[in-house]
């Protein structure tokens, strides 16, 4: 009765049934990839010290997270690529004059706190680059507000106007400059900060080359661009409506688009697959959501910048979200 | 008696078993010093109101027994709180509304309900004392590492060599929640560990 002859093998498995090219590891080296756009430019315009910074971010968490893996008894691989992203996006959102040191514990935070005890890849809560930020902001408030290194002027341009070069204004990034100083920006600072040349942590000064990133990702549909075009669309609404009440004390939203980490934020922050909702309602909230908490921290809280808190508490009620937009099940 | 003892500090400990106590475990705990006199505080307060509760066992009514227990636990409470107040006034200081807030501490309404209201007085000291000095020590526990990684000392000396720098996290209700959840994990692995063996 059983020893039947050879039949035409019918695999049945679970789903999904589709099969697609496109790996975690695809997913996570593209990631990689684009973000030497922005760590490049870290380097071009903060120099050997941003280097150090993303290489020694990078290694650490590749070792970090190799010593979680073994920690918790499983095999050891590191070509997920996932902890080399957590790595270079920890040193491209802090400032390049922080200590190689505190970025390494900051690293460290991220990959064994935040990923590995919530349960690896894939299973962590929270976006793992932001929150080693925020421990890092936590613990060292100083170091984390010092940006001391100036940034190298673009040929052909003049470093007074565009608030950024080695003669302007010490010690204040645009943001805090906005925030405390109620400096003015002026007219030309709109190209000079999108190309680049301003203050700020080591990968999120040029607008241009994290849009270059951006274009990558979405050529290889590594992200979704649901996530980045309302978070991208909210803040440009908010802040544009300050403007138009308030034009003297509100930036334009075209400038406000450039400063801080909204753009790195937008692209490289928003769109992680693992801390964002996966239904296609869930992200535009999730965007818009994200995008309005950046613009209320920004303008009426004690920090000159919100992308960090605000994706970190929209990733608390991503469950929510997910739950909140399930789609609705045929027959029910 | 010694089961009864011993039970608090490890197997049954009231903040990493029971998971009671949380406010003044994570509020508290940003030194050992803090640490220490929040938990022999509270230790005072569980013991001497659980021999009362004992004593009055068989007359209280069952009905009414949580607002005695509370008058009994609260009278122990205002006596730390005066103590405190009149000889350690810069730990009173410290602890601000955390002493009077011992009253509504769930790990001393806890053993009334649960042990000393059904047992006899020495019995009941035992119980007490222990779950007492069970908080205490992880209260002292989670107040050092708090204090030497955020402040760089421990029971007020420094100890941390020149070039370490506190990390500010460490004394904020952030630093005591990673904290209290990491000792509850190794608390975790060790039971896990033990019960294999």
């Amino acid at each position: 009765m059983e020893k039947k002859e050879k039949i035409t093998r019918l695999t049945v498995g679970p789903a999904p049934h589709l099969k697609s090219s496109l790996t975690i590891e695809k997913m996570m080296w593209w990631t990689a990839a684009a973000l030497l756009l922005p760590s490049a430019g870290g380097v071009y315009f903060f120099g050997m010290k941003a280097l150090l910074l993303i290489v020694s971010c990078s290694a650490a968490a590749l070792l970090f997270d190799a010593a979680g893996q073994y920690l918790r008894g499983l095999r050891v691989q590191l070509t997920d690529g996932s902890a080399a992203v957590t790595g270079i996006l920890v040193a491209l959102i802090l400032p390049p004059s922080f200590p190689v040191w505190a970025a390494v514990l900051g690293t460290a935070f991220s990959i064994l706190i935040v990923k590995h005890v919530f349960g690896g890849l894939g299973k962590n809560i929270f976006n793992p680059a932001l929150m080693g930020r925020a421990f890092l902001t936590a613990a060292f408030p100083v170091l984390i507000t010092t940006y001391s290194i100036n940034c190298r002027t673009l040929p052909g341009y003049d470093a007074k106007m565009s608030g950024a070069g080695t003669e302007a204004v010490t010690g204040a990034t645009p943001l805090s400059g906005i925030k405390f100083e109620n400096a003015v920006y002026s007219g030309d600072s709109h190209l000079n900060f999108f190309l680049g040349q301003k203050k700020g942590s080591t990968g999120e000064t040029s607008g241009i080359l994290i849009l270059a990133g951006f274009i990558i990702l979405l050529a290889n549909k590594v992200i979704d661009w649901r996530l980045s075009a309302s978070y991208f669309m909210a803040i440009f609404g908010f802040s544009g409506a300050l403007w138009l009440t308030d034009p003297v004390a509100n930036v334009d939203p075209f400038l406000y688009m450039t400063l801080g980490g909204i753009l790195l934020g937008g692209v490289f922050m928003v769109t992680d697959p693992v801390t964002t909702p996966v239904t296609g309602r869930g992200k535009w909230i999730f965007g818009i959501g994200a995008g309005i908490l950046t613009v209320v921290i920004r303008n009426f809280s004690g920090y000159p910048e919100g992308v960090m808190f605000s994706i970190i508490l929209m990733n608390s009620v991503t469950p929510l979200i997910n739950r909140m937009t399930r789609p609705r099940i045929y027959g029910t | 008696m010694l089961k009864e003892f011993f039970k608090g500090i490890w197997k049954e400990n009231p903040v990493l078993r029971q998971l009671l106590g949380m406010c003044p475990t994570l509020a508290v705990t940003t030194s050992s010093v803090n640490g220490i006199a929040m938990g022999l505080a509270t230790t005072f307060v569980v013991v001497s109101s659980g021999i009362i509760v004992s004593l009055f066992r068989n007359v209280i009514p069952s009905q009414v027994r949580i607002p005695v227990f509370t008058v009994i636990i609260a009278t122990f409470v205002t006596l730390v709180d005066l103590i405190l107040k009149a000889y350690f006034p810069d730990i009173s200081r410290a602890l601000g509304p955390y002493v009077p807030l011992i009253v509504v501490n769930c790990i001393i309404l806890g053993r009334q309900e649960a042990f000393t209201s059904k047992n006899p007085v020495l019995l009941s000291v035992c119980d007490t004392l222990g779950m007492g000095l069970g908080f205490t020590l992880l209260l002292v526990v989670l107040g050092s590492i708090r204090e030497i990684l955020g402040s760089g000392s421990v029971f007020g000396m420094h100890i941390m060599p020149a070039f370490f720098r506190p990390l500010v996290i460490m004394v904020l209700p952030a630093g005591a929640f990673i904290t209290l959840g990491l000792i509850a994990a190794m608390y975790n692995l060790v039971n896990q560990k033990a019960d294999r063996t």
